[in-house]
């Protein structure tokens, strides 16, 4: 085969860490004009593999060529000028400069007056607007970045890319924080990358678009390479079983449990930020999972976090069992029963220098002191029972729970945070994009976990950006558009074109209600 | 809304704590003087309050300084009784920035007399040049005088200020004397007095003049020396003092015949090293202190018998001579040491000397000062 | 083989600073080998046991994730408020004339109350009002060091600097039992209490997660706001307490005291492995922190070196335990 119909060319590349061997003798060979789709559970070494082709890190062995020619990233820089550009998972943008001096950092255009290097306002804003207009984006160059949505930074992220002529763009799980639109005007920018010959390496957990938009997949697992197959010969199950290298049935647990009386109900929820979400009621039964969908702005996340006083409300009331209830802080909610799995795992969820136990039994600890106490100190023994518990119980893969924290993948990390909530026993378990960007195996687990406690007659509130988990494991579904409930659609209701429906316009719930 | 009119409450008051705790008003006295002061200067520099009392605008160099607190106490307090002049002063924080600041302050409120605690000792020149220029009198108080140059140029022109050179020599002829008195002093017997050295700040005019003169006058006395240590530089401190000879006595106990400290603070420092390195008291041992500034401490020392000498540089001579001068310039009499006729103050053409003492067992009594001893006329 | 090497490196990056010690230890002990003794390990003990106390109230603060520039300047306010109230009844040149000679624990309580009182004001500044740290402390800072000028140079003190302590007062500062200082026992038995404190209860606990991620706390339910307040009193008491021991070591006071310990403190808390970003720190690390600095204050005077050298080998100190910590979270991602 004649090697330069490959733009980059990954051969046999391994690559250890301490005690772990990430990358076992990988290849992957990209053509240009082409998506590449990169897929394997969390931990399958994808973003290893991919910092290796970004100079990130340096493989241990193994060859990466580019257009035939031997290449060797001593940094990022390097495999810029080589035309490989990356857009990672968590964005780093300047938020306090500019967009368009975002995307000309480190080679702002210049212009020499009196020896002095004088920045050329003028010509970064036409090259910015040019940039912009040629990959259909909409954005005014001159913006804070600070005041952009997450989306929008990513599409900054991506004409940065451009901009360095890239010829091998990898993204990182780009649509992980994107709603379907925004989505889609990712994909019609790809598109658009690909008629001009840019290779893009996509990197997603998301089955249904990488049947979409790529023309190959290269499936990975533990560090090896499962294979490479164009797309056409691959369907959702196929992909699934050769990512968990096993067959998997079913992605959603059998629905087994039986909403029973009303326990929770919301009327008239005001949020005290006039921008917020106005005038909310639901109700949730016992042993019920409640689906909430929305898009993003919906304010589906703040909703949820004023229930569970982490935000303040201007008027309206929170009752449990008919009693009604004051929740200003999160211990008063937590001492009403409820728990929230916030959606920013890392922002707001673990505590990263702290052990796998500590994240785990912090909550319980905080919220019921004299279960822990011992004497004057804490009983290290209950802790440490509590936490090996839940490890055992919810599979997190780690190697002890004196680990801390952060060594652990997303998907680990998040299955702890469900047993820091576990452990507290709450009779309302709130789950903000519980399964966001962990690989289909803990998914599955997060379902059955779900699926489990409402058998045990808990409530269950679910916020999804993804559709076929709405639907497939939600009795009811809450669905928000720009801080109102746009309706609620009972279980034989729900169908995609409904929730998207009620998602773009909440006067037609007004109407359907009315 | 409670909470949040206690934190309001809460800020307000420490914003004004902070402001009075920064403020160059430390005391009752001052704020008084400071708002008559301002009330003056407001009135097109003319005085109105007190009479026709010319306003005497004072930059000390730190308030926090146990020195320049009774000093510019003492100023206050004369300047109160006496009525002939008034003071308002400004605290330069041990800061050149912070004392030029408050130099143009003084200018802009028109002061007659500008009294220069100064410690930018580089920039003399330019600040006479300015008080020329400002047309004021200006007198430098305990600091370096100016040149004849300058003192050449501006009829107006004074400083006020102690031998520096004075208080090293005073520690080094206490331990001559003691030397040849006593010859157990030489503690090793290897005929050379070991002298361990305690600095202030390097660079700092005081650590520089006490340091060298001290030892200078012991080798004018025919005395070989030999410094044991480093140069150890205490800041002034007397906790520091005291863990560095610690350090040194652990290895040197045998060897150490004196040690010289450029101020109390750390000589006392040293000296309680000493106690819990088993000298002084019951143990017959003992080692030479000197220290410089006749603190009240200080001179509980003194008594006791472990220091061995410390140089008073009175504060009340100063604020008595500074005012004096003042007072004099204002009603246009010369300024001679008749004129000024305060003990321990001497007169060479417009620079005012004021001797330092040697406080030792026998006249330490002789150390007390009161700063409400506000008599200036003898 | 590769194993092996990397075992090393990971030693050396977690003991460095035992390593750094050690070594140190043995040039100075070639020098001079008086150093070994009991004596100079007596000496660099109580040298740095007020120094322990001020560096563990600073690890807190910064263990929570927060910063306190205002340690040196309360150490400073309690020694001159504790000395003040810690004079015999005839000394001629006493604070407060009319007070009589009080038992030595209101001395000590008054200053561990001041202490912590600017604790409480520091708390509240950072947790309440939102100012950052740095800011807040920086106006403590001024705040106890004004308080402290203004108190100093109350008539009729006038500035002059304490002295005439009661007997016991100055014991606390200079006895021993069976040979060890009050002053080691005071500071290592704090170094106990803080550490079962810190690793064994529910509030300590807390305090790290509110430092790791106070967001991520905040939602866990807890009371972030009370963890700092009690965080921030708590090393205020801390300094306080370490201010009356100082007063009594030294056997004076005066409102210099405590100048530039919060930076000691900091760069003990740094060099003994508390994360500049917050969520780590121990007991033991910050007290070996404390302890490299006072060898090399002590060791390097001990051989007759002069004092700027402490300078130049503190700081390379700094910068080697910090590049050392740097490369320690460096591997983590």
């Amino acid at each position: 085969m004649n090697s330069s119909q490959y733009v980059l060319k990954m051969e046999k590349i391994s690559k250890s860490f301490p005690g772990v061997k990430a990358l076992d003798k990988v290849s992957i060979n990209i053509r240009p004009g082409t998506v590449h789709a990169l897929m394997g559970e969390n931990g399958a070494g994808k973003s290893t593999l991919m910092k290796c082709a970004f100079g990130l890190y340096h493989p241990d062995s193994g060859e990466i060529s580019m257009n035939g020619e031997v290449v060797s990233f001593i940094n990022t820089r390097n495999a810029m000028d080589h035309g490989i550009a990356m857009i990672h998972q968590e964005l780093h943008p300047i938020k306090t400069r500019n967009v368009m001096e975002n995307i000309w950092v480190g080679r702002i255009p210049y212009q020499k007056i009196a020896g002095i290097h004088w920045v050329n306002e003028k010509k970064m804003y036409t090259d910015t607007k040019a940039l912009f207009e040629e990959l259909g984006i909409d954005i005014n160059p001159r913006q804070m970045v600070g005041e952009l949505s997450v989306s929008s930074c990513q599409l900054l992220e991506i004409a940065r890319a451009v901009s360095y002529n890239a010829k091998v763009i990898i993204m990182d799980e780009p649509t992980s924080s994107l709603t379907e639109t925004e989505a889609e005007l990712l994909f019609k920018i790809i598109r658009k990358l690909v008629a001009k010959q840019v290779a893009i390496i996509y990197i997603s957990h998301k089955i249904e678009e990488i049947l979409e938009i790529s023309d190959e997949v290269t499936i990975m697992r533990d560090g090896h390479l499962v294979g490479c197959w164009p797309v056409e010969e691959l369907n959702m199950e196929q992909i699934v079983n050769k990512m968990v290298g096993r067959e998997m049935t079913q992605r959603f647990p059998e629905c087994q449990h039986v909403p029973g009386k009303k326990h929770l109900e919301i009327s008239h929820l005001t949020s005290a930020d006039e921008h917020s979400f106005k005038d909310v009621s639901f109700d949730l039964r016992k042993g019920e999972i409640l689906g909430v969908g929305g898009l993003v702005g919906a304010q589906r996340t703040e909703l949820m976090e004023s229930i569970f006083g982490l935000r303040p409300i201007a008027s309206g009331t929170i009752s449990i069992d008919g009693e009604q209830v004051h929740i200003n802080s999160p211990q008063d909610a937590i001492k009403n029963g409820m728990a929230l799995l916030t959606e920013e795992r890392r922002a707001s969820g673990i505590v990263p220098m702290l052990s796998v136990m500590e994240n785990i039994v912090i909550s319980n600890q905080t919220a019921n002191p004299k279960q822990y106490k011992k004497g004057l100190f804490l009983n290290e023994k209950k802790r440490k029972e509590d936490a090996e518990k839940y490890v055992t119980s919810l599979s997190i893969k780690t190697p002890g729970i004196k680990t801390q924290i952060v060594n652990l993948s997303g998907g680990n990390q998040q299955k702890a945070l469900l047993g820091r909530w576990m452990l507290l026993e709450p009779d309302i378990l709130i789950l903000d994009e519980p399964t966001r960007g962990i690989d289909v195996g803990a998914k599955y687990e997060i379902y059955c976990l779900m699926e489990e406690m409402a058998q045990e007659g808990k409530c269950v509130i679910m916020i999804s950006s993804e559709m076929p988990e709405l639907m497939g494991m939600a009795d009811r579904i809450l669905v928000m558009c720009e801080g109102h409930l746009s309706g609620i659609l009972e279980k034989d209701d729900i169908s995609d074109e409904k929730i998207m429906y009620l998602a773009s316009t909440y006067d037609a719930g007004k109407e359907k209600k009315g | 809304m409670r909470k949040k009119l206690v934190s309001v409450l809460l800020s307000t008051a420490m914003v004004a704590t902070m402001l009075s705790g920064c403020g160059n008003s430390s005391q009752d006295t001052a704020t008084e003087t400071t708002t008559t002061a301002a009330t003056e200067a407001s009135a097109e520099g003319d005085t109105a309050k007190s009479g026709d009392a010319p306003v005497a605008g004072v930059c000390w160099y730190n308030f926090a300084d146990t020195f320049i607190s009774n000093a510019r106490q003492s100023l206050i307090n004369i300047a109160e009784a006496d009525g002939a002049v008034s003071v308002e002063d400004a605290d330069s924080q041990n800061d050149t920035a912070t004392q030029t600041n408050n130099m143009n302050n003084m200018f802009s409120k028109d002061v007659d007399y500008l009294v220069l605690n100064n410690i930018n000792t580089g920039a003399i020149d330019e600040i006479c040049n300015q008080i020329l220029d400002q047309g004021c009198y200006g007198i430098f108080a305990n600091t370096d005088t100016p040149s004849d140059a300058n003192f050449e140029k501006n009829e107006k022109l004074y400083s006020v200020s102690s031998v520096a050179t004075q208080s090293g020599t005073i520690m080094g002829e206490a331990i001559v004397d003691y030397w040849n008195t006593n010859p157990e002093a030489d503690r090793n017997g290897n005929g050379k007095l070991d002298y361990v050295m305690l600095l202030g700040i390097q660079g700092h005019y005081d650590t520089t003049v006490r340091s060298q003169n001290s030892v200078q006058a012991i080798v004018d006395a025919g005395i070989e020396v030999n410094q044991v240590g480093g140069d150890l530089v205490c800041e002034y401190a007397r906790a520091k003092a005291q863990e560095s000879v610690a350090a040194l006595l652990a290895n040197y106990s045998d060897d150490i015949d004196c040690i010289i400290a450029c101020n109390d603070d750390m000589a006392l420092g040293a000296i309680e090293a000493l106690k819990a390195g088993g000298f002084f008291g019951d143990t017959g041992k003992y080692v030479m202190v000197t220290g410089v500034d006749a603190t009240a401490v200080g001179c509980d020392a003194v008594r006791e018998g472990t220091l061995l000498v410390t140089a008073l540089n009175n504060p009340i001579t100063l604020s008595k001579a500074i005012y004096k001068v003042m007072k004099l310039t204002s009603n246009g009499e010369e300024v001679t040491t008749d004129s000024m006729g305060i003990e321990g103050v001497s007169v060479e053409g417009r620079r005012v000397w004021l001797d330092y003492k040697a406080i030792t067992k026998d006249n330490v009594d002789e150390a007390a000062y009161d700063v409400n001893d506000t008599q200036i006329d003898y | 083989m590769k194993t092996k090497q990397f075992d090393i490196k990971k030693f050396l990056m977690n003991y460095a600073l035992y390593v750094i010690m050690i070594l140190m230890i043995i040039v100075i002990a070639c020098i001079s080998p008086k150093f070994l003794s009991l004596r100079v390990l007596r000496d660099i003990l109580m040298q740095s046991s007020t120094r322990i106390l001020v560096a563990l109230g600073c690890m807190f603060i910064i263990v929570c994730g927060s910063a306190d520039l205002s340690g040196g300047r309360v150490v400073g306010l309690a020694a001159v408020v504790a000395g003040s109230f810690a004079q015999q009844a005839a000394y001629y040149n006493k604070f407060w004339p009319g007070v009589g000679e009080l038992p030595i624990i209101v001395p000590i309580l008054i200053g561990v109350t001041v202490g912590g009182l600017f604790g409480v004001v520091s708390g509240f500044t950072v947790a309440k009002l939102k100012v950052p740290a740095f800011l807040a402390t920086l106006g403590t800072q001024m705040i106890a060091y004004g308080v402290n000028c203004l108190y100093f140079n109350k008539a009729p003190n006038n500035s002059q600097p304490l002295g005439g302590y009661t007997e016991s007062f100055s014991k606390l500062g200079t006895g021993s039992i069976l040979g060890i200082p009050y002053l080691v026992i005071i500071a290592l038995g704090m170094g106990v209490v803080i550490w079962l404190f810190q690793t064994k209860t529910c509030l300590g606990k807390q305090i790290f997660a509110v430092g790791g991620n106070p967001e991520a706390a905040k939602v866990s339910g807890i009371n972030v706001f009370k963890t700092l307040m009690i965080t921030f009193t708590v090393a205020g008491a801390l300094y306080g307490l370490a201010g009356c021991l100082e007063a009594a070591r030294t056997g004076s006071a005066s409102s210099s005291y405590g100048l530039s310990y919060e930076l000691d403190a900091i760069a003990s808390c740094i060099v003994g492995g508390c994360s500049a970003g917050g969520g780590v720190g121990s007991v033991p690390g910050v007290i070996i922190g404390v302890l490299v600095f006072n060898v090399i204050n002590y060791g390097l005077t001990f051989i007759g070196l002069s004092s700027y050298w402490q300078y130049v080998v503190k700081g390379a100190i700094i910068i080697i335990a910090v590049a050392l910590d740097v490369r320690k979270y460096a591997n983590k991602n």
